[in-house]
């Protein structure tokens, strides 16, 4: 397509490189704008780990480690970060604890300072733990008015059932109430260690000037263990439809079937067909047939996800509930024709080349640079993946996509459906009347 | 402090953008940014939802949807399909003021993209047939972003309150009543009367030289003619309105009650240097270490978060808005006297020298990360220099922060963020749990 494919030229010069104390990282050097940026990830220790009891502790651990640390107590750490435009925040998913910072070259010092600090000596004062506690209750009852939400909320629980995936990894309300600042130093101590930890920096750096800085801020960690493993998830044997109301005019639905994983040979093969099923926007089967033909819905969309210990694609949109078995009727056919028939030559082609020829638009920023560098390393992938990635692309045939459409779609009915909002009167769908993981 | 104001060279633009104006009036602006091989490309029309005439609200909207249903050359839902074969992705978005629609492409497509948006400038040719369709999917938008969302619902209704007899307090996404009864010949008349090169500006942004970009702007677009065309019709100004107007609004779904205020205030368009102040005061008094959050989430204890934001960027009026999300057992009454009583200090006792060399420094240092993106810089050109603002005011925005004096930020909130202030102009709304 266009000259970035070209076998020798990288998608990007991701390099890896290991600090003086011994830190492997990942470095994108980016000398275009006086910008620096880094994420990091301690893998495993995500929201998996909430001991019973205490769900959301690693929520809460990531909205508080940055009110003060050291000398500085919250404000006086909330105002360096502010008064230096330093975009330093901290994340808590299913799988892993992550964190990212973005600053100017010129604060770097001060910036990579106030991570050495939040990370080594944070202070979890009891104003600044009671203030984040407030504010992730009042968040969960907040999101209670959102269809979208409560949508997630109920496919999580129904679909991982009792594997600890089902938890809420935003945090209840009662196990919000229930951590106290030394769960929270504990958690640190427990998983902040050099042995589960993963770097991505980018921008304006040398490779050796960042592995003194990964030093200064990493290299002090204890080694530490391998974080624990955990069970992959059994999905549910048999189709489940499920049902939470409120007085929306229109539901939330979301079908989900489960998937292998992204080391499987066709992975890419995956890739094509999701964008020719509801990946594509106005170029997907689902928007055309579904929005652009019925005008049933603003919107459908088809997405894979991967975690460490669950894969699954899923389908979601919104329209009004009298609509949505002819909705569903329309998704049944079209996964029937992609099973049995092959797909047009001229749209395969369009999908491979919007996957391939989308790739440089995807790192326009600094931060997206390194965000693709921790991503692939969380993922496993070796350091060229993107180099590979339109080769694999180009590989998928229609029979490739026919053969997936088979794997993924073994049954054209999800394995389960969720419906948040208006509610069919067919009886379809069991009702919820209260959903777990709230209070 | 000192290293903060040092490196912020004076001559410093934002992002060294350079223009050219066509024959046919239409503006080329063109950002050079080769770190990707790749382009964004926008146009921005000077029409919008406050240019829609009463009776048909979420015109606007609705045409830039049908936008997409085809032209001689391009098939109904041929555009996005053509961009996303070549590796692109598009889109487009309508305000009050403006309907913008942009292409991210490889770069050696930047000129099939502006092939064809030159083409449905003036070559728009729907179905009808399609265009009813595409009314029910207008709204189902309508159902899920505001109908399905009572924190919408409530922005809604405060915005209708706050903009009486002008164009701004309509919803963008059209009321309801009117948006089921939007019809392609209303669209097609709108789009004829303002879909016209003396309407729109061009911006692109990436991996282009901007000599090469306004020679090719020049053939493709420069052809186009304006041909009864119209410009913006005149909006009417917003009234004096007597009285406090407070919007309780009550929904099943709610939990969480939520405190909210939306006061007028001066646009870029209108004020530049109060534009500038008000920037200021955002930093001052919003934000996560800002005065609102320090009183009463870190002090009073009234509350779990509450910020302070101005949206300036407009033709006409822009907004400031107060959140506010009371703690369990606080009253709206509480968490109102604690807003004022900020804002009255302010108007009162002023800021101090510091607080406003801080938030300059700091805006000056974000506006460094405006160039960190592709289509960032298109989109924040584009938008400004709708609302009326010239290129060289944009590119010196940051420089021009440091007119701003303690004065000026203590005379800003005095003159319209208090309920005494003489241009005071603001609706509170209360989102609440339904009365069980």
């Amino acid at each position: 397509m266009s000259s970035q494919i070209q076998a020798q030229d990288r998608v990007l010069d991701i390099a890896e490189h290991i600090s003086p104390r011994g830190i492997k990282f990942w470095h994108v050097e980016d000398k275009s704008l006086p910008i620096i940026t880094m994420h990091f990830a301690f893998k495993g220790a995500g929201s998996i780990n909430d001991p019973m009891g205490k769900i959301g502790l690693g929520q809460l651990v990531s909205n508080t480690i940055d009110e003060g640390a050291a000398e500085r107590d919250a404000n006086a750490f909330q105002e360096a970060l502010q008064d230096h435009a330093i975009d330093l925040s901290f994340g808590n998913n299913r799988d892993n604890f992550t964190g990212k910072i973005k600053t100017l070259k010129r604060h770097s010092d001060l910036a990579f300072e106030l991570l050495r600090d939040a990370i080594h000596v944070p202070r979890f004062d009891g104003e600044a733990v009671n203030r984040m506690r407030q504010a992730n209750i009042m968040r969960v009852k907040s999101s209670l008015a959102k269809p979208d939400w409560l949508a997630a909320r109920l496919m999580n629980d129904v679909y991982f059932g009792d594997h600890p995936y089902a938890l809420n990894s935003g945090g209840t309300i009662s196990g919000l109430n229930a951590i106290t600042a030394d769960d929270m130093r504990q958690f640190v101590t427990r998983n902040f260690v050099r042995e589960t930890l993963r770097i991505a920096t980018a921008g304006d750096m040398s490779a050796d000037d960042m592995g003194e800085v990964i030093d200064n801020v990493f290299a002090d960690l204890p080694l530490g263990e391998p974080a624990p493993t955990f069970d992959e998830v059994v999905p549910p044997t048999q189709s489940i439809k499920k049902a939470f109301k409120t007085n929306s005019p229109q539901s939330v639905v979301l079908m989900t079937w489960p998937t292998f994983t992204k080391d499987d040979p066709d992975y890419y093969a995956l890739r094509v067909m999701n964008h020719l099923l509801g990946g594509g926007g106005f170029s997907s089967y689902l928007m055309d047939e579904i929005r652009e033909k019925k005008g049933l819905t603003y919107g459908i969309y088809s997405n894979p996800d991967f975690m460490d210990y669950s894969n699954m694609i899923m389908i979601q949109s919104a329209m009004e509930p009298q609509n949505i078995a002819a909705m569903t009727s329309a998704i049944e056919t079209i996964l029937n024709d992609m099973k049995a028939n092959p797909t047009d030559e001229s749209l395969l082609s369009d999908a491979k080349n919007y996957l391939m020829g989308s790739l440089p638009l995807r790192f326009s920023t600094t931060l997206s640079l390194s965000g693709a560098a921790i991503r692939m390393q969380l993922d496993g992938r070796p350091i060229d993946a993107l180099d590979q990635w339109n080769n694999n692309i180009m590989a998928v045939d229609v029979d490739d996509v026919m053969r997936v459409a088979n794997r993924v779609f073994t049954s054209v009915n999800p394995t389960v459906t969720i419906i948040a909002g208006a509610i069919p009167d067919d009886g379809e769908f069991e009702l919820v009347e209260e959903l777990n993981g709230i209070k | 402090m000192v290293s903060n104001t040092v490196a912020f060279c004076a001559d410093n633009k934002i992002y060294n953008a350079k223009s050219i104006t066509l024959p046919n009036a239409m503006q080329v602006v063109v950002v050079e940014n080769p770190r990707t091989p790749a382009v964004t490309h926008m146009v921005w029309y000077r029409i919008g939802g406050a240019d829609e005439i009463q009776g048909e609200s979420g015109l606007a909207h609705y045409l830039e949807h049908l936008m997409f249903k085809g032209t001689d050359l391009v098939a109904p839902g041929d555009f996005s399909k053509k961009v996303k074969s070549w590796g692109g992705n598009d889109n487009a978005f309508t305000s009050w003021d403006f309907t913008a629609y942009f292409q991210t492409v490889p770069k050696d497509k930047l000129e099939s993209v502006m092939i064809m948006e030159a083409d449905r400038m003036r070559g728009l040719n729907f179905a009808d047939a399609d265009a009813l369709t595409e009314r029910d999917v207008v709204v189902q938008e309508r159902r899920q972003r505001t109908d399905s969302n009572p924190s919408a619902q409530l922005g809604e209704a405060m915005r209708a309150a706050l903009f009486p007899n002008h164009p701004y307090s309509r919803p963008i996404i059209g009321w309801d009543n009117e948006l089921q009864l939007l019809n392609p010949t209303a669209a097609r008349a709108f789009y004829k009367k303002y879909y016209a090169p003396k309407n729109a500006v061009l911006v692109v942004s990436g991996d282009v030289d901007a000599k090469d970009v306004f020679e090719q702007a020049a053939i493709i677009y420069g052809k186009i003619e304006n041909e009864g065309a119209l410009g913006r019709p005149k909006w009417s100004s917003v009234p004096r309105v007597y009285g406090e107007v407070i919007v309780a609004h009550k929904h099943e779904s709610i939990e969480q009650p939520q405190w909210r205020k939306l006061y007028r205030a001066p646009g870029v368009g209108q004020d530049y240097k109060k534009s500038l102040t008000l920037a200021i005061a955002d930093n001052i008094i919003g934000g996560s270490t800002g005065r609102l959050y320090q009183s009463l989430v870190v002090d009073k204890q009234l509350a779990s978060s509450a910020g302070l934001h101005y949206s300036g960027i407009g033709v006409a009026d822009g907004t400031v808005s107060v959140g506010v999300t009371p703690l369990d057992g606080i009253t709206m009454e509480q968490i109102s006297n604690a807003v004022e009583n900020v804002l009255s200090d302010v108007a009162q006792n002023g800021v101090t020298e510091d607080e406003v060399k801080k938030s300059i420094a700091k805006l000056q240092d974000e506006s460094v990360y405006e160039r960190d993106s592709l289509t960032g810089p298109a989109m924040m050109l584009g938008y400004q220099l709708i609302s009326g603002l010239e290129l060289d005011k944009i590119e010196g925005w940051a420089n021009e922060l440091e007119q701003v004096t303690v004065q000026d930020v203590q005379d800003v909130v005095n003159d319209y963020l208090v309920s005494d202030a003489s241009n005071y102009h603001a609706v509170t709304g209360h989102l609440l749990p339904k009365d069980k």
